[in-house]
């Protein structure tokens, strides 16, 4: 590997955010957990369990076997020096109760255990394997589960013969058949992912795959079901003692064992049955309580953080471009404020944005994952994600001032007068109603629709939107559509109460690319019939080539650039544009590596005090580093770059760019010095 | 190009239909892939092109023998892929390495990067503790991460690094053949040309052939050799890099280069009218493949009759390219000219 050297990759950043965060998963996971006070409480009920157990000969004050020197005297509490009295056979129930414990854990041990050591191997097995394997292992294990758990161990222990580990063992092979139904549906979704692919084509073997790929990914599942078995297996072990098929009632001290002797003494008192009654109780409690934590803590590391809706903190106006009156949307000074993880510290992850778009216009945003682009958009819609703040000087739809409105004045202004196409449009879609109820819904809610006329309202739309045969297409299924026509239904929800704002973020990343033209000229044609303005937020330069009128382009929370379209593309004025704009692979000849910009947006705590970008920019210098840089107009835009008069920046324009369609652009070949040479 | 390491001919997969309305109604098998014929060089890459639902990442897996094929053969080196049973031998295992599009799910969340890269380096090589790691950290180091990244966990890193550590992960076994299912697809522009740039230095490394997988034209042309264009389960074009994205010789590949959008707005706006002319019918790949016709004629703005009776014959172009088009051998006969003289031709 010695001529690694003599071709040197360039290294790929090391990038901070991974230094920053590495307060690993598992920390954010008790960390959660410990915010659950229930569940800590459980916790702790739990731990105080295991010690009394662990130190229950040096704790009981009494042999809890051994009759009283009074011989079967049942002694109330308090009495005979007694804190909790005594059974029918005189025996001390404060000790018993604290032996009690040890049998209540043992019992619980036995059969997870063994419901563990069956059900985890086969599980994995008739999951990982499936086809006839799991055919027939099924259908044996629904039977056994048919049949209620405590009369299925009667049946083992029949076999078996009585006694507490035997019990339990009987107890145990019943559980793990749940065990194993439960893992077997889990490896059916992780045997899916692709990381078991990779390890197989890497070489490993279906044990391997099993053991180190497979289970330590459906352990969360599996962990938060042993704790609720632990609870199922004490009650199990009371209720067999109870019937004489578990503990001795002569030397084992179980709960289940003092119930059963408190019966004995019914007709005087019912004392005795209450002390082992509660624990029981407060076991099981505690476990299913303990249980729950885990599963939300789990739950929540799967899902992140929840969204939000909050208003629009007022700020004081700086930016001193005037607000345009004929536009429908004007933005100024708009900023969003998250925590910095693991600290109290906020750091501002969009700051001070401003922008117009005027009737039938579109506005672009664009910039790379973690620039900001999709937030802001967000805070429009008072969508941050919690517990992110939005704040801004003015944010104007159609005139009307929308910051310092509250959350009941701000929902009909959302719901009807901007609407929104996802990525994803099967996410933004409920699988479970009609495509027509979905679109007739924000009809009826904002409009005030009857449901004929939303209805009417809706076939009209489909059809406007290019959805086929709408009449009889109104009733389907989102998943009785492509990925294409339910994009399409998106937009004709999204334009159903008339807005005068359409937010398009990525709305055609997740289409295939023949699909995705035809997305983009009805959103084209939408925009200018229907003089909604569009806030399209995009990676890709070639989609906003094809749709924007207005640019923007956004580097780590800033507007690094903006102005129209062409003006931007042909003659950038910053050199992160400049870079976005080389490093789109085109349809051309090529014989050296394709440009790239060195590294990735850092995290917002990183953000440099000087120009955000300089960190990555081929052209900076001390003095880009040195104070913040502002928003200033160089050609024809706006730019925030200090050096934007001195540099030579390289546009859209290539000769040796083709379109393989035999036709070739009719462009005025004059270029200005700017549009030609690289920088 | 010397010998060819991977030869595919005639390959046909298949997927059982779904159960119909009633429970002992089957549903006809869906065809997956139909027919492909396709050779890779030792060293060379070929770029397979298409929608999704077009059978190109089918295809792909069925080269690693993930996914049995109906008909057909698939030979590797020395193996002969079709001809394996339940077990897949190690040493084919270490010929062919695959890198998937998500670089979140290709690798486990609960195994730190040195385990990941270990793995096949522990089976396929026995290298086991220190032996194992400076083998991992020099893999790392050849994919431009560093060392000290052994024990961090796959989600401490972006998604160009994780695609970075997939890569090694892939190049650890040392393969003749790296299967690139949509490898930057997922990732941001600039992230992207890196790692395209960093498989061809890599490339130039270690000998490697690569089956590139992707949607995108524009992405392909820059890494392959040579493209291979798929459209609903059959190849229809295949060539050099250079003449198909220049010179089209399919309905389907001019539709495709015409929707790629151009960040030059006033190359954009001659696509934009190009692409509504080209695109009629439903956009997108839906139903079961057509055995006996063009999977393309529904959506072909040169369609004929014979478009949905037969697919056509493979013409072979004078430059080493063919294509799998009627109107190159009725009609108006093409004979395995661009589509471009056709346009040139009618003004």
């Amino acid at each position: 590997m010695s001529d690694l050297t003599a071709n040197p990759v360039e290294i790929a950043d090391d990038d901070p955010l991974a230094a920053e965060t590495r307060q690993s998963s598992r920390s954010r996971f008790f960390k959660r957990l410990r915010r659950n006070r229930l569940a800590l409480a459980a916790g702790g009920v739990l731990v105080l369990l295991a010690l009394m157990a662990i130190f229950a000969p040096w704790i009981a004050p009494d042999d809890p076997n051994l009759a009283n020197r009074f011989q079967d005297i049942l002694f109330p509490p308090g009495e005979g020096g007694y804190v909790l009295g005594t059974d029918q056979a005189g025996r001390d129930i404060l000790s018993r109760i604290i032996f009690g414990t040890r049998y209540a854990l043992l019992a619980g041990i036995v059969a997870v255990s063994v419901a563990l050591g069956i059900g985890i191997p086969l599980g994995l097995t008739i999951g990982y394997f499936r086809g006839w394997v799991d055919r027939i292992a099924m259908r044996f294990v629904e039977t056994v589960v048919a049949v209620p758990a405590v009369v299925m161990a009667m049946a083992i222990i029949a076999a078996l013969g009585p006694g507490l580990v035997r019990a339990m063992f009987a107890i145990g092979v019943v559980y793990s058949m749940i065990i194993t139904r439960l893992t077997r549906a889990e490896v059916f979704a992780a045997r899916e992912e692709l990381y078991v692919d990779g390890a197989r084509s890497a070489g490993a073997g279906s044990n391997r795959i099993m053991w180190r790929h497979v289970l330590p990914n459906i352990a969360p599942a599996l962990i938060v079901q042993t704790t609720l078995l632990f609870a199922t297996a004490v009650l199990a072990e009371a209720a067999l003692s109870f019937l004489g098929l578990g503990a001795k009632p002569s030397s084992q001290a179980s709960w289940g064992v003092m119930l059963q002797s408190a019966q004995l003494s019914l007709d005087r008192t019912i004392w005795p049955a209450i002390p082992p009654g509660v624990m029981v109780f407060i076991t099981v409690v505690a476990f299913n309580v303990f249980g729950d934590g885990l599963r939300d803590a789990f739950a929540r590391e799967a899902r992140g953080g929840r969204i939000g809706i909050g208003d629009v903190e007022p700020v004081p106006l700086t930016d001193p471009t005037p607000q345009p009156d004929g536009a429908v949307l004007s933005v100024r000074n708009l900023s969003v404020r998250f925590p910095r993880p693991g600290t109290t510290d906020d750091v501002d992850v969009v700051q001070d944005v401003s922008f117009d778009i005027g009737r039938g216009k579109i506005l672009a945003l664009v910039g790379e994952s973690g620039s900001g682009k999709s937030i802001t958009a967000l805070s429009l819609l008072g969508l941050v994600p919690d517990p992110g703040q939005a704040a801004a000087a003015s944010i104007r739809l159609e005139g009307r001032e929308l910051v310092g409105l509250d959350f009941d004045e701000l929902r009909p202004v959302r719901g009807k007068d901007i609407g929104v196409i996802f990525q994803e449009p099967f996410a933004a879609l409920n699988p479970s109603h009609t495509i027509g109820r979905q679109i007739a819904e924000p009809m009826r809610v904002h409009l005030g629709l009857s449901k004929a006329e939303a209805r009417q309202r809706a076939i009209e739309l489909m059809e406007r939107v290019g959805i086929p045969d709408p009449t009889k297409r109104i009733d389907a299924y989102p998943h009785q559509f492509s990925g294409g026509m339910a994009q399409r239904v998106v937009i004709a929800m999204a334009l159903s109460c008339e807005p005068k704002l359409l937010i398009a973020d990525e709305p055609t990343t997740a289409l295939d690319v023949t699909v995705q033209g035809q997305v983009l000229d009805l959103i084209s044609d939408l925009s200018s019939e229907l003089g909604v303005a569009v806030l399209l937020i995009t990676h890709d330069l070639g989609v906003v080539a094809d749709l924007a009128d207005d640019v923007a382009v956004m580097y780590a929370g800033q507007v690094v650039e903006s102005g129209r379209l062409t003006d931007v593309f042909h003659r950038p004025q910053h050199p992160y544009t400049e870079g976005l704009i080389r490093a789109i692979p085109r349809n051309e000849r090529r014989t050296t590596d394709l440009p790239t910009i060195a590294g990735v947006v850092p995290p917002p705590w990183l953000w440099p005090q000087g120009c955000h970008f300089a960190p990555r920019c081929g052209y900076a210098t001390d003095s880009c580093r040195a104070t913040s840089i502002e928003l200033q107009p160089s050609e024809l835009s706006l730019a925030r770059c200090m050096r934007t008069s001195e540099l030579q920046l390289e546009g859209v324009v290539r000769d040796s760019v083709v379109t393989g369609l035999g036709i070739d652009p009719s462009r005025t070949k004059t270029k200005t010095p700017s549009e030609s040479g690289i920088a | 190009m010397t010998e060819n390491l991977l030869e595919i001919r005639d390959l046909t997969i298949t997927f059982p239909g779904g159960r119909g309305t009633l429970p002992w109604q089957r549903l006809p098998d869906v065809r997956a892939v139909q027919n492909v014929d396709l050779t890779i060089g030792e060293g060379e890459t070929v770029g397979l092109v298409g929608e999704s639902g077009s059978g190109k990442t089918t295809l792909g897996r069925a080269v690693l023998r993930f996914i049995p094929p109906a008909a057909g053969r698939i030979r590797l080196g020395g193996f002969d892929v079709t001809e394996f049973g339940r077990s897949v031998p190690s040493g084919f295992r270490k010929a062919v390495q695959i890198v998937f599009q998500d670089p979140v799910g290709s690798l486990n969340p609960s195994m730190v990067v040195g385990e990941i890269i270990g793995e096949p380096l522990k089976i396929h090589f026995g290298l086991t503790g220190d032996a194992r790691d400076e083998r991992a950290a020099e893999l790392l180091t050849q994919v431009g991460l560093q060392p000290h990244h052994l024990d961090r966990y796959p989600y401490e890193f972006s998604g160009g690094q994780r695609q970075r550590i997939a890569i090694a992960r892939a190049l650890a076994t040392e393969p003749d053949l790296l299967v690139l299912d949509e490898p930057v697809s997922a990732l941001d522009v600039s992230t992207q040309s890196s790692v395209i740039n960093l498989l061809e230095h890599l490339q130039r490394e270690t000998g490697a052939a690569y089956l590139f997988i992707a949607h995108d034209l524009a992405i392909v042309r820059h890494i392959c050799q040579r493209i291979a264009v798929m459209y609903h389960s059959r190849i229809v074009e295949e060539g050099d890099s250079d003449e198909i994205c220049e010179r089209p010789r399919h309905p389907y590949t001019e539709l495709l280069l015409a929707s790629i959008p151009d960040p030059d707005p006033v190359i954009q706006a001659t696509k934009k009218t190009l692409r509504r002319e080209l695109a009629i019918g439903d956009a997108g790949v839906s139903g079961n493949a057509p055995a006996d016709a063009c999977p393309f004629a529904d959506r072909c703005p040169h369609v004929m009759d014979v478009c949905r009776t037969r697919f056509p014959e493979w013409t072979d172009a004078s430059d080493g390219g063919r294509v799998a088009c009627h109107l190159h051998t009725e009609g108006p006969t093409l004979a395995g000219q661009p589509l471009s003289t056709l346009r040139a031709g009618a003004t």
